[in-house]
């Protein structure tokens, strides 16, 4: 709804690339708190529009930060475990 | 009612079609069937059948040779289920969100080297020809329809029987389903539930890369980006109507292509309706028949498994 009210002004057909699924991602990184959600939706948004600025100034391909995002998004969940697990056995 | 909508040529030409187009749905369903039942979501299905389709197109363009790619298909798909496992098993991470960035991921990998390595002219490969089955194929309305198709076609149902027994008749299945339904009493039993389900996120890896290349060098001979557009998750769902049973997951692929065959044909053909509209079929379709399928009682028992799985616990004291 923000998409189509406040960035295109206009209904395009295929406005929405993959963003539902990037929205479950933002999501769950969030921990599911709203605060948390708003840091990560953030992050992610500026890593997709920067991917597409860099692809205009420098000809790089924007695929590069889907490789980027799956690749943080990975360790930051392999990794996030190794926390926990510290933290039982403390 | 337009004339070649009562031609029986008409009918035969789509479900041929829908057949050829079945296969890749069903190696990476079937794959996604062995995997459930370990207890496994693999949510990154989409992405697992992208990736097999990368390698399998490389692999075949490299060496020129068809039994090269599947097998760099079925690498390239455990690869991913390999990192997959990692995270979900012995990191004991969310499995959907996991799923969702190795789709993500795979997305993002495949187009960057395809586009790096093939610039301007997109390269073609030879296509597995069609092998017409002796005598079967003869056979009137049949022949044409399930008898005229690929090998890799023919694999794709051979592996229906197969998994059925590789679940339902076998120790390691026995394993299988029970390090899905009750991991404890594995542990108990002394087999390494973790290495159970290792090996089933392997065989899903190798099968939906099978089927991602069943895609790019079986049936469309070229790689594009996003090549399984959306595949992946109409796996997902036909996995979950099929109610894990290898049979009902045939039935499944089979019916889902044939609405987005006959929806292409249609539009071909200029039936006299909104493109939009023809194009709603297949999802209209599709959720008609989630509605029955998921009010059971098997599904609310599945999924409420999966979910505990799911709660970034893991399953064992190991």
């Amino acid at each position: 709804m923000i998409q189509v009210a406040a960035i295109h002004h206009d209904l395009l057909e295929g406005m929405s690339p993959g963003y539902g699924f990037t929205a479950v991602v933002a999501a769950l990184l969030g921990r599911l708190s709203p605060w948390g959600i708003l840091l990560a939706s953030f992050g992610l948004a500026a890593l997709q529009v920067g991917g597409e600025s860099m692809q205009r100034t420098t000809g790089i391909e924007s695929a590069t930060v889907f490789v980027i995002e799956g690749l943080i998004l990975l360790f930051l969940l392999a990794g996030r475990v190794i926390g926990r697990e510290r933290l039982q056995i403390a | 009612m337009p004339d070649y909508l009562t031609e029986l040529t008409f009918y035969v030409a789509l479900l041929t079609a829908a057949v050829r187009s079945a296969a890749p749905l069903l190696f990476a369903a079937i794959g996604e069937t062995i995997c459930e039942h370990a207890g496994m979501a693999n949510i990154g299905l989409e992405g697992t059948m992208l990736m097999g389709a990368w390698a399998g197109f490389m692999g075949m363009y490299f060496s020129d040779s068809g039994l090269v790619g599947l097998a760099a298909a079925m690498l390239g798909g455990m690869a991913m289920t390999v990192v997959l496992g990692y995270v979900c098993i012995s990191r004991g991470a969310n499995q959907i969100i996991s799923g969702i960035v190795i789709t993500i991921f795979s997305v993002g990998f495949t187009s960057l080297m395809y586009r790096h390595m093939f610039r301007g002219a997109p390269p073609s490969i030879n296509s597995f020809e069609t092998y017409p089955i002796p005598y079967l194929s003869a056979l009137p309305i049949v022949g044409r329809i399930l008898f005229r198709q690929t090998l890799l076609v023919y694999a794709a149902f051979l592996t229906v029987p197969v998994a059925s027994l590789l679940i339902y008749r076998t120790g390691f299945g026995l394993c299988l389903r029970a390090a899905g339904e009750l991991p404890a009493a594995v542990d108990t039993a002394g087999v390494n539930v973790l290495g159970i389900r290792y090996a089933a996120m392997l065989i899903c890896g190798a099968m939906a890369g099978l089927g991602g290349a069943a895609l790019s060098i079986g049936q469309l001979n070229e790689f594009t980006d996003n090549l399984t557009a959306g595949r992946g998750y109409i796996v997902l769902a036909i996995v979950l109507l099929g109610r894990w049973q290898p049979f009902k997951v045939l039935l499944g692929t089979l019916f889902s292509p044939a609405p987005m065959r006959l929806q292409l044909r249609l539009q071909v053909l200029g039936f006299p309706v909104a493109n939009e509209v023809l194009g709603m079929i297949p999802y209209v379709l599709a959720i008609t028949a989630m509605v029955p399928g998921c009010a059971g009682f098997a599904c609310r028992r599945r999924w409420a498994g999966l979910t505990v799985a799911n709660n970034g616990v893991r399953p064992l004291p190991t």
